[in-house]
């Protein structure tokens, strides 16, 4: 179901696509060998992907952008796959400082989502346990004024993680950003009228702020049905040999309590970035995970 | 099931043979919309273009700027400024190592005319430093170091810009990007137009 609905909105965006002027196709691979305590090595080509980029343009200026992913994983489970891949939406673009219209599949507007991509980050991500969704097909109206910025989503809910609850979900967001520091307060709703029992809400504030030469992230999130709360801090700074490294650790708690906090260090040559990433998760059990990585941006 | 699955690979397989394929990385234009309203107060729109460069093109490049292009540098960004339908200038962005990490540089640019009201080339309307790491970032983003690059065309002497004390690499790479993206621009815009 969720990779026929996925399907058919990039051939729908493609066909709008097709083809007026230049197209912008960029890709990459990520690939990883992982070892779960240092026992079994895992080799798994997280994703490839080929991401297509369309702009078309009137005598004023641009005013209809199309953005299509097609991803390709042999290694991953399908529907998981598909939670971290496969943007396909199409930006109906207003006039400056008037509301832009999203359509299609993207990442919902939810806190640290908004202004940082996970993509190809080796630490372990907050959202898949506070809000159990990342992409989601549906409606965005987004934009700024003056220092604020706002987005308004509504969307399926068909593609949340395993055991969530997200029923044609609207998310909310209202940042500020300017040079001291870009900062969020979102609102999750998935509402529906047949499956009121199951309402969950979730409320976050986002914050992130460089104190030179670190980048410093944060998130804190609280909600109901299910119950939760949780943190999530991300600190970025720069090593030797242009080496750049990540600290992060998070904590959830719901029914029970989960915990992980981390480190990867990255170094960019050309097209290349090599990672190396140590993770420790905590639940009922503990795990630690050593992961090597290599991506290909082209 | 099948028959949707032919559909879908027809359909990539289409829109991939029938577009004018720009490939690989860029430096993105991060906050169009805020940035706009800093260099080009009076605009209400831009337009996107991606731009490459042949062979010769890249030579010409090279040369005037005295350096290779990086291997991940095969396309600009080009964005052009409109009041209305009218065009008022142009943006272009780039990314150079910095002492701390990357430092993204975007530079509006106007035409400029000599004393006889004939085009002479762009200049420099105004630079901005989108994103950085550096220690020295607020002296990096300052006016006072920023505002050398006023009026400079492909033509100017970037030698008399007075770098920043203690972030003399990170100022170095910000001239040095500067000047690329005017020659860049000469060299794919301009020549281009002839």
């Amino acid at each position: 179901m969720i990779k026929d609905n996925y399907k058919f909105t990039i051939i729908n965006l493609l066909l709008v696509t097709t083809c007026l002027g230049t197209v912008d196709i960029s890709g990459a691979t990520d690939s990883r060998l992982e070892t779960a305590d240092f026992d079994n090595y895992n080799y798994m080509l997280h994703g490839a992907e080929i991401d297509i980029k369309y702009t078309y343009a009137d005598e004023r200026g641009d005013r209809l952008i199309t953005f299509v992913q097609i991803p390709y994983s042999p290694h991953y489970k399908t529907d998981m796959f598909l939670y971290h891949y496969g943007d396909a939406y199409l930006i109906v673009k207003g006039s400056l400082e008037h509301p832009n219209i999203k359509i299609g599949r993207f990442d919902i507007p939810f806190g640290l989502l908004k202004t940082f991509d996970p993509h190809f980050s080796l630490m372990p991500q907050i959202f898949e346990r506070s809000l159990g969704i990342k992409k989601d097909i549906g409606a965005e109206v987004f934009g700024y004024y003056k220092m604020l910025t706002y987005d308004i989503s509504f969307t399926q809910g068909y593609n949340s993680f395993e055991n969530s609850r997200n029923d044609m979900p609207i998310t909310l967001r209202l940042g500020l950003d300017n040079e001291l520091i870009k900062c969020g307060i979102s609102y999750y709703n998935s509402t529906h009228s047949m499956h009121d029992m199951m309402k969950m809400k979730r409320i976050g504030i986002d914050f992130e702020k460089n104190i030179n030469p670190f980048i410093i992230r944060g998130e804190g999130i609280v909600g109901e049905n299910p119950a939760g709360n949780g943190l999530s801090l991300m600190i970025d700074f720069p090593l030797f040999f242009g080496i750049d490294g990540k600290g992060a650790g998070s904590i959830w708690r719901e029914n029970t309590t989960y915990q992980a906090y981390g480190l990867e260090l990255k170094k960019d040559i050309s097209f290349l970035t090599i990672g190396a990433g140590l993770v420790r998760e905590e639940e009922s059990d503990a795990k630690t995970k050593a992961i090597l990585q290599t991506v290909i941006k082209l | 099931m099948r028959k949707f699955n032919t559909l879908f690979l027809l359909a990539i397989i289409y829109s991939l043979l029938t577009a004018n394929l720009v490939i690989a990385g860029v430096c993105v234009w991060r906050f169009p919309d805020k940035d706009i309203k800093t260099l080009f107060p009076k605009a209400t729109g831009y337009k996107t273009e991606v731009l490459t460069y042949s062979k010769e093109e890249k030579v010409k490049i090279e040369s005037i700027l005295g350096a290779k292009l990086d291997d991940d540098e095969t396309k600009f960004n080009f964005y052009r400024i409109y009041k209305d339908t009218t065009k008022i200038g142009l943006v272009l962005t780039h990314s150079v190592k910095g002492q701390y990490g990357a430092i993204e540089v975007v530079i509006g640019l106007q035409n400029k005319y000599d004393s006889t009201g004939e085009y002479i080339g762009a200049s420099i309307k105004n630079v901005l430093i989108q994103r950085d790491r550096e220690v020295k970032s607020k002296d990096l983003r300052s006016d006072k170091f920023l505002s050398q690059f006023i009026n400079k065309t492909v033509k100017s002497k970037f030698d008399n810009i007075k770098l920043i004390a203690g972030a003399e690499k990170s100022s170095q790479a910000i001239v040095f990007s500067v000047k690329k993206l005017l020659i860049v621009q000469k060299i794919l815009g301009q020549e281009r137009m002839k």
